[in-house]
């Protein structure tokens, strides 16, 4: 890049957020409940649930692509829950989750990346002046995405699933942001190909100082680029905290589960992960309605009676961070499975 | 680079060169284009005047005077057509027209916006349809005095409402791409992603829509000048010369031939042009062309039975699948082999590309079309499976293989309840009485641990989650007692929670039964936890077969230890990953000798000189590489 490094200066907050969506005639889901949490400028903040979580919603009510019915989204100073597109800040981009259907396959890439820079007054700033300065900018962008420009005269259809999601980052880019939201960015693609556009992000995400929530089901992914994590089940945080003590050391019981349930790459670890998460795996029960309870009681090996019947708020956890969990202080000790994995062959380093 | 260079410079050529190219864009526009010159030129072009009688060669057959011969009163028939032309081609000019102007922006507006407006257009739409269009001509015909402008314009109003509905649906369809939303969150304004992203999209709809409506409106307009309704005569109209020759067609049948013909010909042309030039706008910007090629017949694999009493459950030798594509035969498989008995699970490993789904379904001879096996065996308990009838696959698949797969919903049938699907299958399997095979799908559910088996049987498939899904296709596959189940990445669409409990089950019912499982997975994890052998494959070929602990500790072929590595979990947090550089070359792009030889870090110049065979290394451990010492010594 030719200009100086951009860098957030702001900080998306996301306050007792709650999203309902309409289900049919007056009856309404709750899709996200009570969500609170912060993106510092500069940070990698992620969240991580499995379908139903609400993960993906906490992104569309940033974005503007979810109904907010309570709570706060703000990113620094401007109110994010009533702006008009045309409002919408341009610090503020996203990158999808598949390659496919996130470019126009009537448009080259060339295009779609300088449309932006053509659009508006942003763009004019951001040196979109003339067609010389936007070509320049899109091919400087290419080659940042690692795509080349000579990618800018061929169309999606003639892109790998990798090369896409390169340039779906390249046009979130495009325009200088300071906070990009990654929604399941990496879950569609294989995992040589994932492994780049995790380096891509991550190189990008120090190099610009951009902020970033990244959202996905993945604990591997998300452990590997956050620095601090949110796990959401049915809607509610379940934990926070730093990735290190989230993933090492969970203290909810829903956390400990998603681990347990993550196959390790690893014969040995994994053997004595699947007979830890088998002796804990209490007989299938129904779901039990949301309301007052703990969303996870009906799964939980330690379940008690109050679970049931008290909604368990925020707290701070025995590792450092935050657990809604009435047992969390009386939870056995959780053994470190991430520190005990062995390096694989050309694993980890020391 | 080079395959997408190529498909870069094939984007590049325009609509119109593409068009000329084929041939039946060719044809018909070349055939459309000279009449509409012919018909604009008639002055110069026509042999003579159309009104122009000549009462002593009244109803010619074609002369070197007159090339299509005379009519009643001895009007050169050429001349009348061409003349009669510019009336109809500018009548169905104005009504394509007019029909464009109400039906596109009414269409991609409503279906963008949605909401009232959208309610609002539709219901409209509704209601022209509903007037009967006839009608209103002959109104129209009487209040602007036979006017066939005013006539074709109300025509390609009232006819819009079809247009109108298919533009919205595609609009719609289009509204919910993510890039939509991105170019929303760019901040482009409504008006332009309308106009940039929706109306491009939109584009086939609209050229069928026209030429389609181009030719009802020629039929339309032609006979309203049967009838007479068009500009009076002596004044030339396509419709009016077939009436005057209806009248004379005993006399002479001739003439109706040439106004006939054209009118046949100039319908047929619009139809297949539209056809045309949408396949050929759609090419510009999709790699394959969009066109499925017609299926390639399978070459006879000479049926030989293996002698031996109990041979290998599975057998896999040396097979090769070629996939027909527009851009020629594709061979996605190459020289597959490996053996699986009774209670092993084998692991199929690899990345999209690498031919790991393609050899499941080959298995299980359910291939795509297009796709056919060009060499090698597949033998299930010494049976070749390649060369059984249909019937021989039918009762092998039901009952001894079975398959699960990725998407369980798509198995079920969403129409009827899931204890009647169930049954079904059952009652395939053996003569059971209704009650005795309700009472098996309890048990089968009740084997997949489903909580309640009665009330899920009760249940309609979009009633159940995806978990419980997959546990129902489990319990169908296993109605038939299979020896052999091929699970196609029975786990990848489920939660990681889902997941571990239907792996548990898995491994369960294996252990209680005995069957094979033949698993295709790209999750590293999944082959740990529940595989006892693995092969590993990469661009169509198996690169590395061995047991599964050989795999993880010493593995070797730098293939899998690149794509072991390649973990997020294998990596310390937020520091690169080490990435395999590239991707998995397609079909055609693969270099020559070993196929990973461009990504691989330990590549030599040996390795591009010829094929790699399979070498072993240690019992049961294969591996495609010729370097093995090096790596071995790597460490």
């Amino acid at each position: 890049m030719n200009t100086t490094v951009p860098s957030a200066t702001a900080e998306l907050v996301i306050d007792d957020l709650h999203v309902d969506y309409a289900i049919g005639h007056r009856k309404r889901r709750r899709a996200v409940d009570g969500v609170s949490l912060r993106v510092p400028p500069g940070r990698a903040v992620g969240v991580v649930g499995e379908s139903g979580s609400g993960k993906s919603t906490v992104a569309g009510a940033v974005l503007g692509l979810a109904p907010v019915s309570a709570g706060a989204v703000r990113y620094g100073t401007t109110d994010l829950r009533e702006l008009g597109r045309r409002d919408r800040p341009q610090q503020i981009q996203a990158v999808f989750q598949d390659p496919y259907s996130s470019l126009d396959p009537t448009k080259t890439l060339g295009y779609t990346l300088a449309e932006p820079l053509r659009s508006h007054a942003a763009g004019t700033e951001r040196g979109g002046r003339g067609r010389e300065s936007r070509t320049a900018a899109v091919d400087a962008m290419l080659e940042r995405v690692g795509l080349g420009p000579e990618a800018a005269n061929r169309y999606p259809a003639q892109f790998s699933g990798g090369q896409r999601q390169r340039a779906s980052i390249a046009r979130a880019l495009i325009l200088r942001p300071e906070l990009v939201i990654c929604d399941e960015a990496v879950s569609a693609l294989d995992l040589s190909v994932q492994a780049q556009i995790l380096n891509l992000l991550l190189e990008l995400q120090q190099d610009l100082g951009l902020s970033m929530l990244f959202i996905t089901h993945d604990l591997s992914v998300v452990h590997h680029i956050a620095e601090e994590i949110v796990v959401l089940y049915r809607g509610r945080i379940m934990e926070s905290g730093s990735a290190e003590s989230v993933c090492r050391t969970p203290s909810h019981p829903y956390t400990q589960r998603l681990v347990m349930s993550a196959p390790a790459r690893d014969i040995a670890v994994q053997r004595e992960r699947r007979a830890r998460r088998e002796a804990l795996t209490p007989p299938p029960a129904r779901l039990s309605p949301l309301g007052d309870a703990c969303p996870f009681a009906h799964r939980c090996p330690y379940a008690v009676d109050r679970c049931r019947t008290e909604r368990p708020l925020l707290q701070p956890s025995p590792h450092g961070g935050r657990v809604a969990c009435h047992r969390a202080h009386e939870l056995p000790p959780w053994p470190h499975m991430y520190e005990e994995t062995p390096a694989g062959p050309g694993g980890r380093q020391p | 680079m080079t395959a997408v260079a190529r498909a870069g410079r094939a984007a590049r050529r325009g609509v119109l060169p593409a068009l000329v190219r084929s041939p039946r864009g060719a044809v018909t526009g070349g055939f459309l284009l000279l009449l509409l010159l012919a018909c604009a030129l008639a002055p110069v072009s026509a042999p003579a005047d159309p009104l122009h009688q000549d009462l002593h060669h009244v109803l010619q057959l074609p002369t070197t005077g007159h090339w299509l011969g005379t009519d009643s009163l001895g009007r050169d028939v050429l001349s009348r057509l061409l003349y009669g032309g510019r009336s109809t081609l500018v009548g169905v000019a104005e009504g394509v027209a007019a029909q464009l102007l109400v039906a596109v922006p009414l269409g991609v507006t409503a279906g963008y916006l949605g909401g009232r407006f959208d309610r609002i257009v539709m219901r409209a739409a509704d209601l022209v349809m509903s007037v009967p269009a006839i009608v209103i001509l002959l109104a129209i015909l009487s209040i602007f005095d036979r006017s066939i402008t005013a006539a074709m314009i109300t025509f390609g109003v009232l006819g819009g409402s079809g247009m109108l509905r298919m533009v919205r649906g595609t609009a719609m369809a289009v509204r919910r791409e993510l890039y939509v939303s991105a170019a929303e969150l760019l901040g482009l304004s409504r008006t332009q992603i309308v106009f940039r992203h929706i109306l491009p999209r939109c584009r086939g709809t609209v050229i069928v829509q026209s030429s389609l409506f181009a030719a009802v409106s020629i039929g339309v307009q032609t006979g309203l000048t049967f009838i007479g309704l068009g500009p009076p005569p002596p004044a030339p109209t396509w419709g009016g010369m077939i009436n005057e020759s209806v009248l004379t067609v005993t006399e002479d049948p001739w003439l109706l031939a040439p106004a006939g013909v054209l009118i046949a010909l100039t319908v047929l042309a619009l139809g297949i042009l539209g056809d045309v030039v949408r396949d050929v706008t759609a090419q510009s910007h999709t790699s394959s062309g969009g066109l499925l090629a017609k299926p390639v017949s399978r070459r006879a694999v000479p049926p030989r039975m293996l002698p031996g009493p109990d041979p290998v459950l599975l057998s896999l030798r040396d097979l090769a699948v070629s996939f027909r594509t527009p851009a020629g035969d594709a061979e996605m498989l190459t020289r597959v082999s490996f053996d699986l008995d009774s209670g092993q699970t084998l692991g199929l490993v690899g990345e999209s590309g690498s031919g790991k789904s393609v050899t499941a379904r080959t298995i299980l001879r359910i291939l795509d079309r297009n796709g056919t096996v060009t060499a090698g065996t597949v033998r299930f308990r010494g049976r070749d499976l390649l060369s059984a009838g249909q019937r021989e696959l039918e009762e092998l698949r039901g009952s001894r293989i079975a398959l699960i797969s990725q998407e369980p919903m798509t198995a079920l049938d969403p129409s009827f309840r899931i204890g009647a699907q169930l049954r079904e299958i059952v009652r395939r399997h053996g003569k059971l009485s209704r009650r005795d095979a309700d009472r098996r799908v309890r048990e089968l559910l009740a084997t997949v641990e489903l909580p309640d088996p009665e009330e899920i049987a009760r249940r309609f498939p979009f009633q159940i989650s995806g978990g419980m899904a997959q546990r129902v296709a489990i319990a169908a596959a296993l109605a038939g007692s299979p020896e052999l189940l091929v699970a196609d990445e029975p786990t990848t669409a489920l939660d990681v929670t889902v997941q571990a409990d239907i792996l548990a089950l898995l491994r369960r019912l294996q252990r209680e039964t005995g069957m094979a499982v033949l698993i295709v997975t790209h999750d590293w994890g999944v082959v740990a936890d529940f595989c006892t052998h693995v092969a590993v494959m990469y661009a169509g070929e198996v690169v590395e077969s061995a047991p599964v602990a050989e795999i993880f500790d010493r593995s070797a072929h730098p293939y899998t230890r690149a794509l072991i590595a390649t973990s997020p979990e294998n990596a310390t947090r937020r520091t690169p990953i080490r990435a395999i550089g590239g991707s998995v070359p397609p079909p055609g792009a693969r270099p020559s000798g070993c196929r990973f030889r461009d990504r691989c870090p330990m590549a030599e110049e040996d390795c591009a000189e010829r094929e790699i065979p399979m070498i072993g290394i240690r019992a049961g451990h294969r591996s495609r590489c010729i370097h093995t010492k090096a790596l071995e010594a790597h460490g």
